[in-house]
């Protein structure tokens, strides 16, 4: 079968096999054979599952041909990153720590999604426990851009954004620490959710910093975002910190009109002083949302650096407190500058890391209402660049120093503050390079970030772009 | 215009309107201390009612407040 189908969204994948127009084996096999041809060039996978695959993909047909449908996903090829635990099958955390783990239990979200009838390819690319924005991993090597492979997927959820935009999935999912989600899917040209916190269970995935950590899904529509996190969401009594939130119906509101609906946006004094490519999807994202009827309302722009240091006070001790005892004891299978970046929580005092989460729900309260009392949601930058070369970030590594540039800037705030962000590809830059803008809004308002995204991939055309020629 | 959330009497102590570009090309990597500086107006505001366990009902009430 052509590799054709994997040129399909999520959702048309998936109606294509509920009108039996494909099987779960037909898009299995094509997408199989598009990950191992793509390994070279764009080294997405960690794991490629194809025995285990193809058995589920067996058994969806199975039940599809007794009319048993399981869910949303029926017979829909997903992989995520090597970090949600698989009963049995090797999950390393892109780390050689873990190079042969194997858990004993599934994640919550990974059993979510089979029940919705999703199949699962196997483990993507990571950056090294999840702890840089470049997808630097020593175990396998980094995952490459499809749009460019001498240049970064981003991370630390590299692989996922590289499969998505590559057609070798239809979705994945990912984890969002400080924007390891958001930054590849801006960096590939995806679409990325970080829900608010609480929202979607972490139960059976790697912690890195549990008062931050976040888990979402990556895809090439907002639609299919919109689906996979539907499937995902919810409270989950195995993670204490799940919030009893019923999912929401947001494929329904996808095109709901957005008149009457206000986006806070930074002021052109702030745009003029961005990388000219990351202005350019701003504007872009604030035109199109004028044209819907929506209003832009100039707001403060977020003190990215207080935030951002607020952030860090909880981050780097809780990275530090989980992997302590392997810091002393087996230094030598972490990468030099990933063992400092994770003891650096170690010189932070135990007050700052107290009064960090301790002032959270206050600072949020305040923060949210000096801009969400004047707009639905926050129109900002996701990315400082578009994606540097390989090379230049290699380059860049001094010792046990990592790279010096913040890719981050934009996005490590937001998981301090609990709020949902997403990622809306805006398009092409000079170079053929993504470009994208994010989208922040209040809590649990997931809805209207995929709402606003569909809303402007459908009018810029921007849906489904992918580097699928470029494999 | 407010610029920034410090504009308009919030704490701060950030780089605020610097360009992206050019905190990239700095390359710089907050220590310890600029770390602390750079939080220190949002810890110091600590007060006595505040407590972890509050966060995830705060994000439930944020949810459903009026919206403007």
């Amino acid at each position: 079968m052509s590799e054709e189908l994997c040129g399909l969204t999520l959702v048309a994948a998936a109606q294509a096999v509920r009108e039996r127009r494909t099987t779960a084996v037909e898009l299995t096999e094509a997408c199989l054979r598009r990950a191992r041809r793509s390994q070279t060039e764009v080294n997405a996978f960690i794991t490629i599952d194809a025995e285990g695959a193809l058995a589920a993909a067996r058994r969806a047909d199975a039940d599809a041909a007794r009319g048993a449908w399981r869910g949303p996903l029926h017979g829909v090829p997903l992989a995520h990153k090597d970090m949600f635990d698989r009963a049995g099958r090797r999950v390393t955390h892109g780390s050689r720590l873990f190079a042969e783990r194997r858990p004993a239990a599934t994640a919550t979200v990974l059993r979510r999604l089979d029940a919705a009838g999703a199949i699962d390819l196997g483990g993507l690319n990571m950056s090294e426990f999840a702890c840089n924005p470049f997808g630097l991993n020593v175990l396998v090597g980094p995952a490459r851009n499809p749009w460019a492979h001498d240049r970064i997927a981003g991370g630390s959820s590299s692989g996922s954004a590289a499969a998505v935009a590559a057609c070798l999935v239809y979705g994945a999912l990912g984890s969002d620490t400080g924007g390891s989600v958001r930054l590849p899917a801006a960096l590939c040209g995806a679409v990325g959710l970080l829900p608010t916190r609480g929202r979607v269970s972490r139960h059976g995935a790697m912690k890195l910093s549990p008062s931050l950590d976040a888990v979402g899904p990556i895809a090439r529509t907002a639609r299919d975002c919109a689906r996979l996190f539907a499937a995902i969401a919810g409270p989950d009594p195995a993670d204490p910190t799940s919030v009893d939130v019923a999912p929401p119906d947001v494929e329904s509101g996808l095109d709901s009109q957005l008149t009457r609906t206000r986006i806070g946006v930074p002021s052109d004094r702030f745009c003029a002083d961005l990388a000219s490519n990351i202005g350019a999807a701003i504007s872009r994202g604030v035109n199109a949302f004028r044209e819907f009827g929506a209003e832009p309302v100039e707001v403060p722009v977020p003190d990215f650096d207080g935030l951002n240091a607020l952030a860090a006070c909880v981050m780097l001790p809780e990275m530090a407190a989980l992997h302590r005892q392997r810091l002393s004891e087996r230094a030598s299978e972490y990468t030099p500058w990933v063992h400092d970046r994770l003891s650096s929580g170690l010189d932070v005092p135990a007050i700052d890391y107290i009064a960090a989460l301790c002032v959270r729900a206050r600072v949020t309260a305040e923060l949210v209402d000096l801009w969400l009392g004047k707009a639905d949601a926050l129109l900002l930058p996701v990315h400082t660049e578009s994606a540097p070369r390989l090379n230049e970030i290699l380059d860049e590594i001094d010792g046990r120093k990592p790279p010096r540039r913040d890719l981050g800037l934009y996005t490590r705030w937001t998981n301090y503050l609990g709020l949902p962000a997403i990622t809306v590809p805006a398009g092409l830059d000079e170079d053929r390079l993504p470009s994208a803008f994010q989208i922040v809004g209040r809590p649990f308002s997931e809805p209207l970030l995929l709402n606003l995204a569909h809303r402007f991939e459908a009018a810029r055309d921007t849906g489904n772009a992918n580097a699928k020629d470029r494999i | 215009m407010a610029e920034t959330t410090s504009d308009v009497g919030l704490p701060s102590g950030g780089i605020f309107g610097a360009s992206a570009q050019r905190i990239s090309e700095d390359s710089r990597k907050i220590s310890a201390r600029e770390r602390h500086r750079l939080a220190a107006p949002y810890l110091d505001r600590l007060a006595p009612e505040d407590e972890t366990a509050d966060f995830a009902p705060a994000l439930l009430r944020l949810a459903s407040s009026p919206r403007p």
